[in-house]
């Protein structure tokens, strides 16, 4: 933190010590994270049917959503304070520190209000039907109103990672979700307080609590340079926008993220039925660890192509890159054989239910197809991030998940046989477009290379 | 003694800043912050030039992120990038904050340096202003340019300056209880200017022995 701005190291050491150092921590912060989407999931998929599991299916839009939001202020706030730590000013960090809390606040209190009075109708639109409203009703219930503390405790993490407190952060993500795994089973089941879907979303917000508390104390600590005290609380406007005006951005990406999930789930369920709905997010939750894998991969990645793109060493640059595809074609490519010829056990995780576990089984397969060039697609993706061409990753990062896939989804269930098989194979034809387009822009992008090193 | 000067553009600041250093015999840092901060992290001075006392402001930082000198610090979705806006704006204060203990005696302009070094005893910030139409012809002869386009590009430029300033120092720029000495130039001229602050200066001085 108030150490050097711009580690040198980046344009010294071996590449490959470099992006083991710089990637496996956040590798390790985003498996906890699958992790824990994935535990809910198998308690409630076992423990209270195929039905309350496609309950959850549109109530993980609703969340990311309201993630997206939190990501807004969490975002703005510890860019901010990351800047006023790097010139000693702790007085501006702590009021952007106490900004944040109090924004947290109402920003948690507001989208929980909003949509606690307009729940059912958002649920259907996002996925539900009359089978699985109420267990999507009695899930959300509970997680909105506990939104103000799962807000302030990402936001707290945020804060703390910003802080020179990872490692804090870290033990934060890892407490909530070994918690997590611990009381969904004893609020959830009959033998123990026998709460049903209900016991799920009180265990995540009480894990999330015990976090949060513990985050408190060591925010309320007076000798930590960074710690909430009175005379931090007053809202200032322009405060305020700085952390929105940098918070949009991820915001808006996030969302972008949402509304998929929100046409995917009613495409299936238009042309499929809750089973269908069902299937998929047990889909997602698969893939997603294999997508983490990448994506952390990828955060290790950017500041050592970023500096030696700044430095002008092409050389590492393309090193570092191939690297890094490297892995992150095994990842994909490890994820494409367990999808292929394990989708069954990987199914078995979340239910035993035959007709739902044939309809994991049939969409796992179609979404896996190209998983192997996926990883190099969301690689070159962030390879534009890191050497300062943000139209390209954007375009990028949204083209797989949001561009291409909208279309499609709208327009192959018109003529596919059977028209749910439409819907499924929407994903991977978004998939092997949006590579194309990568490789394209990312031909385009190395010639360049080619002539700059020439010139120098 | 550090003089740290901060000014609007045409107030002809850097003038007087040449002027009290030759006075004193000691060196101005102003671009040369570019060079030493491109030295220090390796990085190719293109970028340390496009992030200069500027944060972007268009449409496209406004959607992806308007946190970085050149659109790209924040938009690259990582704070901590080493091309971030953010990330250079470190590296150039750490290069202030080197100078100002090697050189016990130097000027340095802009650049937040005022803030970088709020807490080095030995330092004197200063701003400079000038009445527009001063700054206006001052800033068309030097450039060659009609009235109104100078006029145009003084404003847009201070704008750059004061959000940048604003959005690395949470002060305001201008702000008259940011600096120990406000002055405008129009009134004593360049050469007036700088022998005020060097009359400043050596009170000062005098006052701390």
């Amino acid at each position: 933190m108030t150490g050097k701005a711009v580690p040198t190291e980046l344009g010294t050491e071996k590449i490959s010590k470099l992006l083991a150092k710089y990637a496996i921590p956040s590798i390790v912060a985003m498996i906890a994270s699958s992790i824990y989407n994935i535990v809910d999931s198998a308690y409630i998929g076992h423990g209270l049917g195929p039905m309350a599991l496609s309950g959850l299916a549109p109530t993980f839009p609703l969340m990311n959503i309201s993630a997206a939001f939190g990501a807004m202020v969490g975002v703005g706030a510890s860019t901010m304070i990351s800047v006023r730590l790097g010139q000693k000013d702790y007085r501006s960090a702590q009021q952007i520190l106490g900004n944040a809390f109090l924004m947290n606040i109402v920003v948690g209190v507001v989208l929980a209000v909003v949509t606690l009075s307009f729940l059912d109708p958002i649920l259907l639109f996002f996925g539900a039907s009359e089978n699985t409203l109420s267990y999507a009703r009695e899930y959300m219930v509970w997680i909105l109103l506990g939104n103000v503390f799962t807000h302030l405790y990402f936001g707290f993490n945020a804060v703390l990672r910003s802080a020179g407190h990872p490692d804090k952060a870290m033990k934060a993500t890892i407490l909530t979700v070994v918690l997590n795994c611990i009381l969904d089973p004893i609020f959830i089941f009959p033998w123990g307080l026998n709460l049903g879907i209900r016991g799920a979303a009180i265990a995540t917000i009480l894990s999330q609590c015990v976090s949060l508390s513990w985050q408190m104390r060591i925010l309320t600590n007076k000798n930590e340079l960074l710690h909430l005290h009175r005379g931090i609380y007053h809202l200032q406007g322009r405060i305020v926008r700085e952390i929105l005006s940098i918070g949009i951005s991820p915001c808006l990406m996030n969302l972008a993220a949402c509304t998929v999930v929100i046409f995917i789930n009613r495409a299936l369920l238009s042309y499929g039925d809750d089973y269908a709905v069902g299937a998929f997010s047990v889909i997602h939750k698969v893939s997603f660890i294999f997508i983490t894998l990448v994506m952390g991969l990828n955060q290790g990645m950017q500041p050592i192509a970023g500096y030696n793109y700044g430095a002008e060493r092409y050389d590492r640059v393309m090193k570092v890159l191939r690297l890094t595809i490297l892995w992150a074609t095994a990842a994909m490519t490890l994820g494409c054989i367990i999808c292929e010829f394990l989708p069954r056990y990987a199914a078995l995780i979340f239910t035993t239910d035959e007709q739902l576990l044939k309809e994991i089984v049939r969409g796992m397969r179609i979404n896996a197809y190209i998983f192997p060039l996926i990883g190099s697609q969301m690689v070159i993706g962030n390879f534009f991030q890191a050497i300062a061409k943000p139209w390209k990753a954007i375009f990028l990062s949204l083209s797989r998940q949001f561009l291409f896939l909208i279309p499609f989804l709208l327009w192959f269930p018109t003529f596919w046989e059977p028209a749910l098989d439409g819907v499924w194979f929407s994903m991977p034809a978004s998939d092997l477009v949006s590579c194309i387009t990568g490789f394209i822009l990312l031909a385009a992008q190395m010639k360049q290379f080619k002539r700059m090193s020439n010139e120098k | 003694m550090i003089l740290t000067i901060s000014r609007q553009l045409g107030s002809g600041g850097r003038s007087a800043s040449r002027i009290i250093a030759e006075h004193y015999g000691i060196n101005v840092y102003d671009k040369k912050l570019i060079e030493l901060a491109a030295e220090q992290s390796g990085l190719h001075r293109q970028f340390f030039e496009q992030a200069d006392e500027k944060v972007s402001r268009s449409f496209r930082s406004f959607l992806f992120g308007s946190r970085s000198a050149t659109g790209h610090g924040a938009a690259s979705g990582s704070p901590g990038s080493p091309l971030s806006g953010d990330a250079l704006f470190k590296v150039q204060s750490d290069v202030i904050r080197d100078i100002a203990q090697r050189e016990p005696s130097c000027i340095i302009l802009g650049r937040c340096a005022d803030y970088i070094l709020r807490d080095v005893p030995q330092h004197i910030s200063i701003f400079i202003t000038a009445d527009i139409d001063d700054r206006v012809r001052r800033y068309a002869e030097h450039d060659g340019l009609s009235d109104d386009e100078a006029r145009t590009r003084l404003e847009k430029g201070d704008a750059r300056r004061a959000s940048y300033y604003n959005y690395y120092t949470q002060r305001r720029w201008g702000d008259a209880a940011n600096y120990d000495l406000c002055l405008n130039s129009s009134l004593l001229g360049i050469e007036g200017t700088a022998e005020l602050i060097i009359h400043f200066v050596d009170h000062y001085q005098a006052a701390q022995q």
